[in-house]
């Protein structure tokens, strides 16, 4: 890996116009799917997904990436005004950002989760670039056997860490993976679970499954809930831009803090299924626990806002380094990037690192250059910001239908694919108001063609010898490992339950 | 989902002995998963049979189908008259009828709606849109 490649990749973005045009849209759309409660990233690329259709493939792959990179720095401000949190992993950030919200501290407090976002961003990306060297001869050494252990490892994390319940979670995976086998089988040619349907015959459209799944499940739920998204009064949201400076140099003061929690959130965003909850809540309990005086805790110390704040961000340079390399997505968020990344005609996996070594870069920088540019933007129209929370859901909802029903379309040209969206909207639906975990479907559904190759490919080679491999016993024991860690969690939560 | 895997894995038994490894590998143990979290429900519903859907329940449950009908409502208009007809009258008929939206804002809503889709998509990115059976029937 050269430098000049490097430095050709940050030349190459910074000198595009269209590239910075994208980043400049994707920056505004990504902070305002943060900062309605109730709409997150996931959703912000599922709707994103018809209008990246036709685009060049690092064009759409930045502005996805750039789009997704922001999201929780959007999403700190209902957090820290309303004590809502925009999306899950900014609910730790109301901990202390609300508290100091109540003590009219809310511009300080705004300003140091930017400043910790924006940090927490540079600083995961800077991760991630690190790590690629050291990467890339372990990556290259992968043969079919270990990326089907390794495409079971990543349904049994998402599974395992995405809901209460083990068996919800390995049933919906496993479904995904079912849906994955429809069409044509790749070694003998049989049309499977097609019913005689030729849209069916290239399988089961990744994008219109992921529309149905998320996005119509989501704008049903926000119609039942009815009203505005957020159910607080307005006098929260005033804070001048002064208490925002103040704010972000609080970052700075506690930079040995930030360094610290960045690089932990870059580290857990690179496990996958570990995801952003985990993140915010581990570096949280990091700040209090190495804190000197832990008792401010709670009740509006800037730590507290600033620990959850970097790791939010930097975790998502390291969830892109399964997500690109291994084809593993690092969080649920990322299972549909990467859905929508082979979409654009990207293939992540350990060919990306020496055929696509550039486009890596790229984004790279992207996700550099939209948490800086993020953190100027915000400065803005920080006064505004805030009152997204206040849109009522009501004239979400059939824009949003539209545009599931586009993106459907787009993606195939079928229009039986809009009769799916009808099937897996309910299913959905079902499985979110019930408290099924969605994600492990689009893992099984990513990671099942996947498998499938892989097996097929590691049985021809070595039969079933391939899994006394001394990698295939690794991944063996790490498959073992995360369901035994997560019975282990499940279990100590229980008896902390009883105890209590 | 014990009908679907138990559905698929019967439809597997017709593959090829290589086309229906992988559904069996998946699929038979799915179907036992789902079992038992069949017999953990009902277990835990004859454990504390409660009473029946709340009032509450039964309301969220009344909107969620009404949502959904809108949703085939769309689906339906759209693949009949296409997206550039059936967006904007789906979008006042949404507005209006179901968010109960005044006339001016529904019509603000739709008219934007529809000049945004036909700039970006027809204009911008020159995608082709599914143009409805009905006017494809029409006008050819």
């Amino acid at each position: 890996m050269g430098l000049d490649l490097v430095l050709s990749s940050l030349i190459g973005l910074v000198t595009s116009p269209t590239l910075i045009g994208l980043i400049l849209i994707a920056i505004p759309i990504g902070m305002f799917f943060g900062a309605v409660p109730g709409l997150g990233g996931k959703l912000g690329i599922v709707l994103l997904i018809p209008f990246v259709f036709g685009m060049d493939m690092t064009a759409g792959a930045v502005f996805l990436l750039a789009m997704h990179a922001v999201v929780h720095t959007g999403g700190s401000v209902p957090s820290i005004l309303f004590g809502v949190p925009g999306t899950g992993p900014d609910a730790a950030t109301i901990m202390d950002g609300f508290p100091m919200a109540q003590k009219g501290e809310a511009g300080r407090a705004l300003g140091a989760s930017l400043g910790a976002s924006g940090l927490g961003g540079v600083i995961g990306a800077a991760v991630l670039a690190v790590l690629i060297p050291v990467l890339a001869p372990v990556v290259l050494a992968f043969s079919p056997a270990e990326f089907f252990l390794l495409a079971i490892l990543g349904i049994t994390f998402i599974a395992s860490l995405s809901g209460n319940s083990l068996i919800k979670g390995m049933i919906v995976g496993a479904f995904g993976l079912m849906i994955a086998f429809v069409g044509m089988d790749p070694q003998t040619g049989v049309a499977r679970f097609t019913f005689g349907q030729l849209f069916l015959w290239d399988g089961v459209d990744l994008i219109t499954a992921i529309l149905a799944m998320f996005a119509v499940p989501e704008m049903i739920a926000l119609g039942v809930k009815g009203g505005s998204v957020s159910a607080v009064t307005r006098d929260a949201a005033n804070y001048s831009i002064r208490d925002v400076v103040v704010g972000m140099g609080d970052v700075f003061r506690h930079w040995w803090l930030s360094l610290r929690t960045s690089i932990i959130g870059a580290v857990i965003g690179m496990i996958p299924g570990l995801g952003g909850d985990a993140a915010s809540w581990i570096c949280y309990g990091h700040a209090v626990q190495s804190s000197k005086t832990p008792e401010r805790f709670g009740k509006g110390a800037v730590e507290g806002v600033i620990a959850p704040e970097t790791a939010n961000n930097s975790k998502e340079g390291g969830s892109l380094l399964p997500t690109l390399f291994f084809g593993v997505p690092g969080s649920s968020g990322m299972a549909i990037l990467l859905g929508a990344l082979i979409m654009l005609g990207i293939q992540p996996g350990p060919r990306m690192i020496v055929e696509n070594l550039d486009l890596v870069w790229t984004l790279i920088w992207a996700l550099v250059l939209a948490n800086v540019l993020a953190v100027v933007m915000f400065l803005g129209v920080a006064r505004w910001v805030g009152l997204l929370a206040f849109m009522r859901g009501g004239l979400l909802i059939p824009f949003v239908f539209v545009l599931v029903f586009l993106g459907s379309y787009l993606s195939h040209g079928a229009w039986e694919n809009m009769l799916l969206i009808l099937l897996f909207g309910l299913l959905g639906y079902g499985l979110k108001e019930t408290g099924w975990p969605r994600p492990p479907f689009v893992i099984g559904l990513v990671l099942g063609p996947i498998a499938e190759v892989s097996l097929h490919q590691a049985m021809a080679i070595w039969g079933p010898a391939f899994l006394m491999r001394p990698l295939s016993l690794v991944f063996l024991a790490l498959i073992g490992g995360s369901i035994a860690f997560y019975l282990w969690r499940r279990g100590r939560r229980r008896s902390l339950e009883i105890g209590a | 989902m014990l009908a679907i895997f138990a559905g698929m894995v019967a439809m597997a038994v017709g593959f090829p002995a290589e086309g229906r490894f992988l559904p069996f590998v998946i699929g038979i143990p799915g179907t036992v998963l789902c079992a038992i979290q069949l017999a953990i429900e009902v277990d835990a519903a004859r454990r504390d049979p409660g009473g029946g859907l709340s009032d509450g329940e039964r309301r969220k449950l009344r909107t969620a189908g009404i949502l959904f009908c809108w949703l085939v409502a769309f689906m339906t208009a759209i693949l009949l008259f296409g997206f550039l007809y059936a967006m904007p009258v789906a979008l006042f008929a949404f507005l209006r009828l179901q968010q109960r939206e005044p006339l001016i804002l529904s019509l603000a809503l739709s008219a934007g709606g529809l000049v945004g889709m036909w700039f970006i998509f027809d204009v911008m990115l020159r995608l082709p849109l599914h143009g409805g059976f009905v006017i494809e029937w029409l006008f050819g």
